[in-house]
């Protein structure tokens, strides 16, 4: 029998402090994509555990917010899908909704859209990035990124002037 | 209209997603476990922790494809060339593990055993590990079967804990293991306590795997490979080994013992051009098959 591999070791220097500074952006990210508190802490957690792993990858320090945002993103993204999976569904809280929001209809509507199109609307629509950036941000061509968006708004235009 | 409707939407957007955004997050988020891995702050919150934590293992597959020009053995005895038109790649395949939270990834062979070792490096246990089962439905394409530990392993004990799977096919499974809870009912638990190191053990393969295609030359015309067929091994000791049927491309897949084999098939009309094929533990051979009717 072989020990293929074991867990391996982190560095401990000060980038604790730093990335501890940047998680409530992060969280702001998290949480606009995935539309679930609990979710998008363990999104941010993974995103803070993998920067502190790969950290010294990544050399050009301005560089350092946006892939940050990158990790985060796809983090979501993957941890929504995952959550698919029967283990996820245990946790109470899973289905809890977050706080009380001014506009109950879309809110309930975006809950519905695929993390995708959600990723694409809140990187978009809150955080300002074109859709190449956005592309970029989720792994994804920017023609997928403009095929999410146009799914998504005529989903939520069609489900509200309907409901109306 | 419609641009006013659009503008509206996405003011409607702007202004629910700012909302959203502005749920504070929790306190000590940030807080990074410097050695290990820590486990998904959900399940530090007391909630969780009071109840036993289900750690998942999820078994995927990854197919790689092995191109006849580059990774094609020529079996003993000679194989038949191939069919020179025939434009197609034999598959071999290979189990990618990965352990979410711990940071494991490698591959092994289909119907390799997974032994796993958990220990639980903090904290102090107080309720026990127990198999969660193997996950079925959607998502997962096959269940990994529990099977007993190969070999001896250390007593067992609140932080070290042992069980095996056996990998029986190709494709994605889950497995749970329910860890012990380290916080007690009613503490608040905001730091990371669980911190838990994964060995896993592949145990050495004791057959070969033989996967390839069965085809037929081409004459006039190329008439295919030869689907619905059966593809069977036989030793000489008398033993015979079946493949599975042949798909759509003539591809079969088999399991076979070392040594060497001798190859026919069914029906018993397609007659195999090849004879032998001799094959060690472990092995994952490529062998496609030429028969004529």
């Amino acid at each position: 029998m072989t020990h293929l591999q074991e867990a391996t070791e982190v560095p401990a220097d000060d980038i604790g402090a730093r990335l501890a500074s940047e998680a409530p952006r992060l969280f702001a990210t998290a949480i606009a994509i995935l539309r679930d508190r609990g979710d998008a802490e363990d999104a941010v957690q993974e995103t803070l555990t993998i920067a502190w792993r790969k950290w010294d990858t990544l050399r050009e320090e301005a560089a350092r917010p946006r892939w940050l945002t990158q990790i985060c993103v796809r983090q979501s993204i993957t941890i929504r899908r995952l959550r698919r999976s029967p283990v996820f569904t245990l946790d109470p809280g899973q289905a809890a909704p977050t706080a009380a929001l001014r506009d109950p209809d879309l809110d309930r509507l975006y809950a519905r859209l695929p993390v995708r199109q959600r990723a694409v609307l809140a990187l978009h629509y809150h955080h300002g990035y074109s859709l190449d950036e956005t592309a970029a941000l989720m792994g994804c061509r920017p023609g997928t990124a403009r095929s999410h968006l146009a799914r998504a708004l005529a989903a939520l235009r069609r489900e509200l002037d309907g409901g109306e | 209209v419609a641009s006013d409707m659009h503008h509206d939407l996405e003011s409607r957007l702007g202004v629910y997603l700012a909302e959203l955004s502005a749920t504070p997050p929790p306190p000590g988020l940030g807080v990074v476990e410097p050695r290990g891995h820590t486990l998904p702050r959900r399940w530090l919150r007391p909630a969780w922790a009071m109840a036993a934590v289900l750690a998942v293992v999820v078994v995927s597959a990854v197919t790689l494809a092995y191109h006849r020009a580059t990774t094609h053995a020529t079996p003993p005895g000679g194989a038949a060339p191939s069919v020179p038109s025939a434009a197609r790649a034999a598959r071999v395949t290979r189990v990618d593990i990965s352990v979410p939270n711990n940071g494991l990834t490698f591959q092994v062979a289909r119907g390799t055993v997974l032994a796993l070792h958990l220990h639980l490096r903090s904290g102090t246990p107080i309720s026990p590990w127990q198999p969660g089962g193997a996950f079925s439905g959607s998502g997962y394409d096959f269940a990994a079967i529990q099977v007993a530990y190969p070999g001896n392993h250390p007593k067992a004990s609140a932080s070290d804990y042992y069980i095996a799977y056996r990998i029986p096919e190709v494709g994605t499974a889950g497995i749970g293991i329910v860890v012990p809870s380290t916080c007690a009912p009613g503490a608040s638990c905001l730091q990371p306590l669980e911190v838990i190191t994964v060995h896993a053990v592949a145990v050495p393969l004791t057959t070969a795997t033989v996967t390839g295609q069965l085809t037929r030359p081409c004459g006039p015309i190329c008439l295919g490979p030869a689907t619905d067929a059966t593809i069977i091994f036989h030793d000489q000791t008398g033993r015979s080994i079946t493949g599975t049927k042949t798909d759509v491309g003539g591809g079969y897949v088999a399991e076979l013992p070392p040594g060497t084999w001798q190859v026919s098939t069914t029906p018993a009309a397609l007659h195999v051009q090849q004879s032998t094929l001799t094959v060690a533990p472990g092995d994952i051979t490529i062998d496609d098959v030429e028969v004529r009717s």
